[in-house]
């Protein structure tokens, strides 16, 4: 089976890897890197418990081939909390009560993160949007969209700081 | 002699906090989930997460037909896939050694870990196939050549029934009764052919519910290893001991040789409460190859072979007197048990139990049968029967209160259970706020306003209400003391306590209440209480995450461990300060005699003073819980089946699209008692979730399946669950009283906050196009379809057509010893 | 399900994607995105050997607008890119809605519209809306260009009329002139992540108060997204009132060919076709440019 080195950047760090050019990211980064914090849920891209950033934008792994990584930066759950501070969204997350079995957290996380990066200042509908393609079936969404637009808050003075 | 089970919970109860002293226990803000941080930065370890070194990878073999006798197993093209190390069939397994739920049901137990000679569902196992890569496991499954022969297939339960129908485990063993049942329950009381001669108002309506998934995030999974003759399993259970003891009984192994572990659990509803091939196979390839194996189940795999939500079909009478008051209730409960018992069995039971409550009814005639199908098998699931029967009975009670012109609240408040009522079969309440959770939803909704949507007008809003119980009696296991839950306290000098919980946190966060506990009766930091919890080796026994139990059981088990604790520190200082042991608090890490400023110490010191004095020995406490009913509760169906009683009400405004029939939920209001709520926000996130899975059963979730059984909608895709876009918001009314039994007062709220929600969408969307839909879930199609035909014929009432005719038709029930 | 064994080739341009496809006559893929294709390689729905990713290839992501001719949408632009487009928004919002309703978000940052369009699934959301703006697929093969109009696009379920070497290289949309509209219904159990029980894409003209042209189209209700060419007829030369949008409702039913399955039935499809046709039509009315 054809495999081959790519370089890329992971969690903040230039890595070389082998891999299968058939290996989906969220198989590499589980089974090769052992980053587990990216989940298995349904590998066909529809409950988003796999979404890591590539580029800063939230992405499905299971529906991204690690190959298409080359050249590219990656960030999974385990590359969020920088020099052992928890971003504003984990924090808000914990504080909000916002996670119950956690299996869709990271994902659910991720995906927040892109859509502050995109829209700082969401409305409950856009947060709502904005997360659709993470399915829960433990909150019913509602603590988790109130950490998200909590963190939203948090985020914006840190900015005008 | 020794002390009554009275004496002793009333000594450690001396000991316990003043409640108007919690510092913890109901506030909100006050601690977060223990396992919060681990879970947002990615750490928390969940079975598909457990690596160990040369794990080889365990993929099943499923049927793809619902009703068949093997005839063949050929492993040879699977053979040649390269890195495969080997198969297992049904004969790798003890015979006879069948898989149930409840050990006091084992001669129901009827689950081969691996078929031998028969399937009965589409996606039953029947090979396994154990490979160096997952990737590999898979290929080699996919080419494992079975040779069926088709036997006829049944997918209704009233079919399965017929006399001549296809024995899918044994013939019926009285000639001439109802064919293919698993159990059947029948629940009678008072004088209902009299109450219904009597009465003013009778009537007989029919309802009809679906198959609905528990849809977790984690899909199912186990990994295995064999060392010293011990089988060590991590696995993605809601009980770690009842699934060791089926693991053992399936391997034909002493428990001894098993040690079940439960780390983070993604998610349960009662869908990992069974025990499955792909725990069994994992082991038994373990023991062969003496690598670690894993099996983790693919998302089709999750859907076509675990468990589901007993479809039920119902025929409701209700018997009413002229101002409403409800006289009697003869019902016939059809529920579609799938291929197998397992945890299913006690949902016949339970789904008459959920029908004589939240409402008096002195008369009852009711008759609950489960016979099999060949669907996939029907389990145990969240709101455990109390779902579907709530949206039956609650559906009905806006019907007669419309027929009788009394106001559907005001119904329900003339039939209200109030507290310390005694129901007729046994059940005994005890606090209890349904009023006020009706009260609260009706004014937060608006209620005395409703007719600001004018029935048809395409919105409305719609109420209902329901109980649960708190902390189930139900038997899994056999042990001394019947569903106990056991919990270890100890106590270390060096400022910390480590609670050992058998209880199994599966995401409700019953860690945190545990610690919780711990942490207000000792006054420590929730930090400087450590958790170790649900492993057979190290923790205690606990019966599972079911049934509403843990809060109940688990945290009352927990509750007097540490009293016993406690009571042993403080009878050791009362003696040093010469006072009594009620007389000292715990508070602030301080060990004090209030108001004496000399006899004040550190919990440090407490601890050291007490080692001291006893030989080096640490302080420990050990507590039990468990709920003490009549072990034949569920033979004679006469008793109480719980602790206590929840009790819950909803209301819901919905708009529905008169031209598409899709149905948008504006808004949902729920009160719960739930007692003393442990942490706000946590009783909320159990409220939030119960909605979505409640808004889901009504009008998004269902199985539906072809003429040869074939799941035709295994994915998230077409099995659709609400997403963030499609829940509303939620608004929660905590209308709770301390309750004298519950753990720092507390009950339950996981279970029973799902059995309203189907109601009160069901009746707004009723009121929303005027029409009375009785059979779920009201997809937009569904409910267009009936909108359109009321438009062509006037027809009003849609839902279970079909089922006047089977009830009317259904083979008798053999004759039984106890009825 | 894991992936079959293949060989992954990131092409560094189009002349090289092209000939390799050509060499590999069926049995190479093309993935931009690739959130279908990897899917459909896990499922096994196509095979391949060869998985060709143009997104290593200059050129090909970009939203271009130029005013008095219309759009180019680059074969790498994402969904996501369509729906945040401030130019698509502001000038052609109908199909940044068609992109905003595919699956979830993390689907539409990695996946595109070209892909959506060359998938060639009947629900495809962004097909409809593509149809009726009467766009053209701007294709290369080797040194070869052409154009394919988007309504000899579709040739049936996954099937387009794309040749062994053609590579897409982006979409042209006509701009919408004055008196012009668009609009983009998807109607779905959910209200995201759900594929179209139908999809309707309308574009109207108006003149004086009356329809001067328009084009009506169908999506999920055929093995292609279809026109609904009666329903067009009935609204040329006349007013907008209910009564004629209902007829025109009722001619788009009556012209469309569903099936019925898991989703839904083919009566509820066909009306469901009459009720969006209506609202799509009138949305484009009231939101002429």
């Amino acid at each position: 089976m054809a495999k081959r080195v790519i370089s890329f950047k992971l969690n903040g760090v230039d890595r070389d890897e082998l891999v299968l050019d058939n290996m989906t990211m969220v198989d590499f980064l589980r089974k090769q890197m052992h980053l587990t914090g990216t989940k298995r849920g349904c590998e066909e891209g529809e409950c988003g418990a796999c979404t890591i950033l590539l580029d800063g934008k939230a992405v499905t792994s299971c529906t991204m081939l690690a190959v298409e990584a080359d050249g590219h930066e990656i960030v999974t759950i385990e590359g969020v909390r920088k020099d052992g501070v928890l971003h504003p969204i984990q924090k808000e997350f914990i504080d909000k009560w916002a996670l119950q079995c956690g299996f869709c957290t990271p994902g659910m996380i991720m995906s927040a993160i892109s859509l502050l990066n995109e829209n700082p200042n969401p409305t409950e509908h856009e947060i709502r949007d904005g997360i659709a393609g993470n399915l829960c079936r433990c909150t019913g969404y509602v603590k988790i969209v109130e950490a998200i637009a909590s963190a939203a808050k948090i985020m914006a003075k840190e900015v005008a700081k | 002699m020794a002390q009554t089970r009275n004496e002793y919970w009333s000594e450690i109860r001396s000991v316990y906090k003043d409640p108007k002293d919690y510092v913890l226990a109901g506030r909100g803000n006050a601690y977060v989930r223990i396992d919060a941080e681990a879970k947002v930065t990615g750490t928390a370890v969940y079975t598909d997460d457990v690596y160990l070194p040369e794990t080889w990878y365990c993929k099943l073999v499923h049927s793809p037909y619902a009703h068949a006798l093997i005839k063949s197993i050929d492993f040879t093209e699977a053979e040649k896939v390269p890195g495969v190390k080997g198969f297992l069939t049904g004969a790798d397994f003890p015979e006879g050694h069948n898989l149930g739920n409840p050990e006091a049901f084992k001669e129901l137990a009827d689950k081969e870990p691996l078929c031998r000679r028969k399937v009965r569902m589409v996606g039953d196992e029947v090979a396994a196939v154990c490979a160096t890569t997952e990737e590999a496991a898979e290929e080699a499954a996919r080419l494992v050549k079975v040779e069926y022969e088709p036997l006829p297939v049944l997918l209704d339960p009233f079919d399965a029934m017929a006399l001549d129908a296809e024995p899918i485990h044994y013939p019926a063993d009285q000639p001439g009764t109802a064919n293919n049942l698993s159990i059947f329950t029948v629940m009678k009381a008072g004088d209902p052919d009299k109450a219904f001669e009597e009465a003013y108002y009778t009537d007989k309506s029919y309802y009809k519910t679906q198959e609905m998934v528990h849809a977790a995030i984690e899909p199912h999974g186990a990994i295995a290893k064999y060392e010293n003759g011990e089988y060590t399993i991590w696995s993605t259970t809601q009980g770690a001991y009842v699934s060791r003891y089926w693991v053992a009984w399936g391997l034909g192994v002493p428990e001894s040789q098993v040690r079940l572990i439960k780390p983070m659990v993604g998610g349960g509803f009662g869908g990992k409460l069974d025990v499955f091939a792909h725990e069994l196979c994992p082991c038994k390839f373990a023991e062969r190859t003496g690598h670690p194996v894993k099996c983790i189940l693919k998302r089709d795999e999750v859907f076509k072979c675990t468990r589901t939500r007993h479809p039920i079909s119902f025929q409701i009478e209700s018997a009413f007197s002229k101002d409403g008051k409800l006289l009697a209730k003869r019902c016939r409960h059809i529920l579609d048990g799938g291929a197998y018992g397992g945890s299913g069995i006690a949902a016949n039971t339970l789904s008459l139990i959920c029908a004589t409550f939240p409402y008096k009814v002195e008369n009852i005639d009711m008759i609950a049968r489960r016979p099999y199908t060949n669907h996939p098998a029907s389990g145990a699931m969240r709101g455990y029967s109390a779902c579907q029967v709530h949206f039956a009975h609650e559906i009905h009670m806006d019907e007669v209160a419309n027929h009788l012109g009394i106001d559907p609240l005001e119904l329900r408040h003339k039939n209200e259970i109030t507290p310390y009522y005694t129901g007729p079969t046994g059940l005994e309440f005890t606090s209890c706020r349904f009023k006020e959770c009706m009260d609260a939803c009706a004014e937060a909704i608006d209620w005395k306003n409703r007719w600001r949507y004018p029935k048809g007008s395409g919105q409305a809003i719609g109420m209902s209400g329901s109980g649960f119980m708190s902390g189930t009696g139900f038997p899994v296991l056999v042990t001394p003391h019947y569903c106990s839950s056991t919990t270890i306290v100890r106590l270390n000098r060096e400022g910390y306590a480590v609670v050992y919980t058998g209880a199994n946190d599966i995401g409700q966060g019953c860690d945190t209440v545990m610690a919780m506990i711990v942490a207000e009766e000792l006054g420590l930091n929730m930090d400087e209480v450590k958790v170790v919890q649900s492993d057979t080796t190290t923790t205690p026994w606990d019966a599972g995450s079911f049934g509403s139990r843990v809060t109940f059981l688990g945290g009352n088990a927990c509750h007097h461990a540490v009293g016993d604790a406690k009571l042993k520190l403080l009878k050791h200082w009362a003696e040093e300060w010469g006072c009594k042991p009620t007389d000292i608090k715990m508070a602030d890490h301080r060990v004090f005699l209030p108001g004496d400023a000399e006899k004040n110490i550190s919990y440090n010191e407490a601890c050291y003073g007490y080692e001291e004095k006893n030989f080096g020995r640490c302080v420990a406490g050990v507590g039990a819980y468990n709920h003490e009913g009549d072990k034949d509760v569920y033979v004679k169906n006469v008793g109480n089946y719980a602790t206590a009683y929840s009790f819950s009400a909803s209301a819901a405004k919905v708009t529905v699209d008169m031209e598409t029939g899709a149905v948008t939920l504006d808004d949902f209001i729920f009160g719960h008692d739930c007692g003393r709520p442990l942490n706000i926000r946590a009783v909320e996130g159990q409220i939030e979730g119960s909605v979505l899975l409640g808004f889901g059963f009504t009008c998004y979730e269902e199985c539906v399946y072809d003429k040869d059984g074939r799941h035709l909608n295994p994915s998230f895709r077409d099995y659709r669950f609400p997403t963030a876009l499609d829940m509303p918001n939620i608004t929660t009314k905590v209308c709770s009283e301390y309750d004298e039994e519950g753990p720092l007062g507390a009950k339950e709220a996981g279970e029973g906050s799902t059995a309203p929600v189907g109601s009160a969408i069901g009746n707004a969307i009723n009121y929303a196009t005027g029409l009375v839909i009785k059979e779920l879930p009201i997809t937009p199609e569904r409910l267009w379809k009936a909108l359109r035909e009321h438009e062509r014929t006037g027809k009003t009432e849609f839902g279970g057509e079909d089922l006047p005719e089977k009830f009317a038709n259904m083979p008798p029930l053999p004759k039984r010893y106890n009825v | 399900m894991s992936l079959p064994a293949f060989d992954y080739v990131k092409a560094g341009s189009l002349q090289e994607a092209s000939q390799l496809a050509k060499e590999k006559a069926g049995k190479a893929v093309i993935m931009a995105g690739g959130t279908d294709v990897i899917l459909l390689l896990k499922d096994r729905v196509i095979a391949a050997d060869t998985v060709i990713d143009i997104k290593g290839i200059e050129g090909l992501n970009e939203i271009a607008y130029k005013e008095g001719e219309g759009f180019r949408i680059g074969a790498l632009v994402t969904l996501f890119e369509l729906q945040s487009s401030e130019v698509i928004k502001e000038k052609l919002p109908a199909l940044a809605d068609a992109a905003h309703y595919v699956a979830s978000a993390q689907i539409r940052r990695k996946g595109t519209m070209v892909g959506n369009i060359c998938n060639a699934s009947p629900s495809a959301d962004t097909a409809p809306i593509l149809l009726a703006m009467n766009a053209v697929v701007k294709v290369v093969n080797g040194e070869e260009k052409k154009d394919i109009p988007i309504g000899e696009f579709f040739k049936g379920v996954k099937k387009t009329a794309l040749q062994p070497g053609d590579i897409v290289t982006g979409v042209f949309i006509p701009e919408l002139k004055k008196n012009e509209g668009s609009a983009y219904f998807k109607h779905a159990v959910r209200k995201a992540m759900d594929l179209a029980i139908v999809g309707v894409g309308a574009w109207v003209k108006m003149d004086g108060g009356k329809v001067a042209d328009c084009r009506i189209t169908m999506g999920g209700v055929g093995i292609t997204p279809l026109r609904a060419y009666n329903a067009e007829k009935i609204l040329i030369g006349n007013a907008i009132t209910e009564e004629l949008l209902e007829q025109a409702g009722v001619a788009a039913s009556q012209e469309c060919k569903p099936i019925s399955d898991v989703r839904a039935s083919a009566e509820y499809r066909t009306d469901m076709i009459r009720v969006y046709t209506k609202r799509a039509v009138k949305k484009a009315v009231e939101t002429l440019a």
